[in-house]
């Protein structure tokens, strides 16, 4: 057994009701990938959310795929589902009167509160004096102030205005936005770490706070060397394929039967006599990079005898940051994640049983929660009739209504 | 001035390179008191001479190049630094004894590291029960792959999105960015803060195993749940990789400049069309709805570029954004720089250092309403907080600092 297996020991232990938040309720206001990102954490450490859904048809990552076997279906969404585990879902139409009465009857209940609906949307103060101690989170494209506020946005807008797309792609083509809805998941992220501070802050004072997390701000901030290079010798870092703007060979290239990443980035000595290509050591580490598309020529040529795990092993061996370029039908059978327990099966009334990628950390005493994503609209009863005292028949008119 | 929201908390920070280094000074500018402690023999800054591939002030590294280091200043604001030789069982000693009057140690060496030095959680909690620990590491503290190494390209190559990440005719090319690095180092911080409510809860301390490949997967969410449903693996579509959204990137008017329109309904479409004049080829029937354009991108993506190939990007982004439609052009540093949207949300913040001068940086990455943080120092020369440490925390005696300086247990200068 590897040595720090303590971790998963301890554990399986603690019990699942000791998670670090199951004491927090959450009004979760958001949709698409921003929000839910940042409440889906909050949710699988415990923190009991309830999504307020439109009733015309919820969250509009419902609407996107993946599905099994591409039809359509607003409880079959594969980044719904992964979005959503662990919460509560009740549908509310926030743009009625009524709604609106209804919402601020739940948020004398919460501790948080996360919304993506854009600037202005929410009336914090007036949300404030009904709940002190609330936190609200908002997620923006462009943040709740400054001249691009009212402006639109999604994610590859983000990507690009964030200075993320221009480091990305080819040099002699268009910049090129990282493969799905990064800059969102970026958000998230940065939202929930907000929340969590806030909270912190609440814990010691009981004093609540509004967050404002800028989607464009959030890629801004971990650009790398790229505004670094720019502020202090006035370098501007171009986009340059796989290559590492500074360091080589730090790049992808093809092998027998895949992509490699190769990486001599450390020490370029040990990775030619690895390579035991002898035209290799006649170049000097200082003109790596303005010579790599010969060394390219020579590395691919070496590499063409190999497979993907082949070299990998072997160049690990030596202790040489080599990495397997591999897409999700590699990582599902990868000795690595099954080793670690990194995907974990759910099992969803409409979908069936499907395997989720697990928590993105382990922590030794808490194991996060592995329930599923609700059906639209699931806990409506529990929260209209359990928790705020509404009647069966207060449901009903609400649902002919339409506000439910 | 405003309380600072973690202002009561003390991290030692073991960290180097970029992940463990950015989640310490999220900590720190949300008023955690960081103290980084760092080794003469692999300082992370480097010694002496200048480092291969940093960045300094003017290009030039100057006398003291640790100091300087571009890098290491903007990922160390608003921490402490001291010296200390881990190796030598009086410096463990030390450390032993700032961990018992520190919340969290935050770590991303190689994972045998801490144990060779003695100093790993089991180790710690034995000391101080409550201590919580972070370990960031490439694949993980366990598994086959744990002794391997990587940096943050690596491991977006291993966690599938530099395969996903390229043109639909090139070669997978990944990210421009250490971007598992950074996803990693955030992560950690939401880490650091659930560990410590729990400890609040419960007066329980643990330790988290944080990987930055497993971190990275998870923001590959839906390409994941695709395998499973549909035992298949995602295509590189290059800017058009959403299933439901028509987008791409279009050559603007000038040198490398360029503009991203995203268009997610009919409405939007009809906007977009309204905007850019409604030329013949809106009205043709094989671009009537958005479905049509995104079964005919190729032939929208042309006509499309058109139009935005006569305007400045900037120019066509207003336009565009006027309609109501989605578009923003695409930024490199400078353009950041002189952003008016940034200059007027107060993004930089200019700091200066007493080695390496005045700059701008990227300010806090979230605006908190009432303790928003800020940077409060530059980042610290190295070893310029021994004494602060040493005497003032711990109570070491002028003459116990001196000697731990002449045995080499703690230094004044890096050696590498």
């Amino acid at each position: 057994m590897a040595p720090l297996d303590y971790i998963s020991i301890q554990a399986k232990i603690d019990s699942m009701e000791n998670l670090p938040i199951s004491d927090l309720k959450v009004l979760d206001l958001s949709q698409h990938v921003s929000g839910p990102y940042c409440t889906k954490l909050l949710a699988d450490f415990g923190a009991d959310v309830i999504k307020i859904e439109n009733p015309h048809g919820g969250d509009t990552s419902r609407c996107y795929g993946p599905y099994p076997e591409d039809i359509p279906d607003r409880e079959k969404s594969g980044l719904f589902l992964y979005l959503n585990t662990n919460k509560k879902s009740i549908t509310l139409d926030l743009g009625t009167e009524t709604g609106t009465l209804i919402l601020e009857q739940l948020v004398p209940q919460m501790d948080i509160l996360v919304e993506n609906l854009g600037p202005g949307s929410i009336d914090y103060q007036k949300l404030q004096a009904l709940n002190p101690s609330l936190i609200i989170a908002s997620i923006s494209y462009f943040g709740q102030d400054g001249p691009f506020r009212d402006y639109q946005g999604s994610d590859i807008v983000a990507q690009a205005l964030g200075g993320m797309m221009t480091l990305t792609g080819l040099s002699d083509r268009e910049p090129l936005k990282l493969a799905g809805p990064q800059a969102e998941y970026q958000a998230g992220i940065n939202a929930a770490i907000a929340i969590m501070t806030a909270l912190h802050f609440r814990d010691e004072t009981g004093l609540g706070q509004h967050i404002d997390i800028s989607v464009m701000e959030c890629l801004a901030s971990i650009l790398e060397g790229s505004l670094l290079s720019q502020n202090y010798d006035g370098t501007v870092r171009e986009r340059d394929g796989a290559r590492h703007p500074t360091m080589y060979p730090s790049t992808i290239l093809p092998c027998k039967d895949g992509y490699i990443h190769v990486d001599a980035s450390t020490d370029w000595e040990t990775f030619a006599t690895f390579a035991q290509i002898p035209e290799l050591l006649e170049f000097k580490p200082e003109d790596l990079r303005e010579k790599a598309n010969e060394i390219d020529t020579l590395l691919t040529r070496w590499l063409a005898q190999y497979t993907m795990e082949e070299i990998f092993h072997k160049a690990q061996e030596w202790r040489l940051p080599f990495a397997m370029v591999l897409g999700a039908d590699n990582l599902s059978n990868d000795p690595q994640m099954i080793a670690r327990d990194y995907f974990i099966d759910i099992e969803h009334p409409v979908t069936g049983q499907l395997s989720y990628p697990g928590s993105p950390f382990k922590m030794s005493r808490c194991q996060p929660k592995t329930g599923r994503a609700p059906l639209l609209g699931e806990q409506n009863q529990e929260i209209y009739c359990d928790l705020l005292g509404y009647s069966f028949l207060d449901l009903t008119k609400l649902s002919a209504m339409g506000v439910v | 001035m405003a309380k600072l929201p973690l202002e009561n908390l003390r991290v030692i920070d073991l960290t180097q390179v970029y992940a463990g280094p950015l989640a310490s000074r999220v900590l720190a500018d949300m008023g955690a008191e960081v103290i980084r402690v760092e080794s003469a023999f692999r300082s992370s800054r480097g010694g002496p001479n200048p480092q291969q591939g940093a960045v300094y002030p003017d290009g030039n590294p100057g006398e003291k190049p640790y100091n300087r280091s571009a890098y290491y200043n903007e990922l160390n604001r608003n921490k402490h630094s001291i010296s200390l030789d881990l190796s030598n069982d009086q410096g463990k000693e030390i450390f032993l004894k700032l961990a018992q009057i520190s919340d969290v140690v935050l770590e991303n060496f190689s994972p045998r590291v801490m144990a060779n030095f003695g100093l790993d959680y089991p180790n710690l909690e034995k000391i101080k029960s409550d201590i919580i620990m972070v370990s960031i590491s490439a694949y993980g503290q366990t598994g086959p792959y744990r002794d391997y190494v990587s940096f943050g390209r690596g491991i977006e190559a291993m966690a599938g999105l530099s395969q996903t990440t390229g043109y639909q005719d090139s070669q997978p090319l990944g990210p421009g960015t250490a971007y598992a690095d950074a996803t990693a180092g955030l992560h950690a911080v939401f880490a650091t803060l659930v560990a410590l409510r729990y400890r609040r809860q419960t007066g329980k301390g643990q330790h988290t195993d944080l990987s930055l490949r497993e971190s990275l997967s998870a923001l590959m969410g839906e390409h994941i749940m695709d395998h499973s449903m549909n035992k298949r693996s995602p295509e590189r579509k290059g800017n058009h990789d959403s299933a439901a959204i028509f987008q791409g990137c279009y050559r603007c008017r000038g040198d490398d400049s360029w503009i991203t329109i995203a268009l997610h309904t009919e409405d939007e479409l009809r906007a977009f069309c309204n905007a850019i004049g409604n030329p013949q080829w809106t009205r043709e029937p094989e671009l009537e709805s958005l479905l049509n354009w995104r079964q005919n991108q190729q032939k929208a993506d042309m006509m499309i570029e058109q139009w935005t190939i006569q305007k400045d990007r900037y120019e066509a982004m207003k336009i565009v954004q006027q309609s109501g439609v989605r578009a923003g052009a695409v930024l490199d540093a400078a353009d950041l720089n002189r952003n008016s949207h940034l200059k007027g949300r107060g993004f930089f913040e200019t700091v200066t250092h007493p080695e390496a001068g005045t700059h701008a940086l990227a300010g806090m990455p979230w605006k908190l309403g009432q303790t928003p943080g800020q940077v409060r120092m530059p980042a610290p020369c190295f070893a310029q907080h021994n004494d602060y440490v040493f005497a003032k925390l711990l109570g070491m005696s002028k003459e116990e600092i001196a000697q731990l300086e002449a045995e080499g247990i703690v230094t004044k200068v890096p050696i590498q």
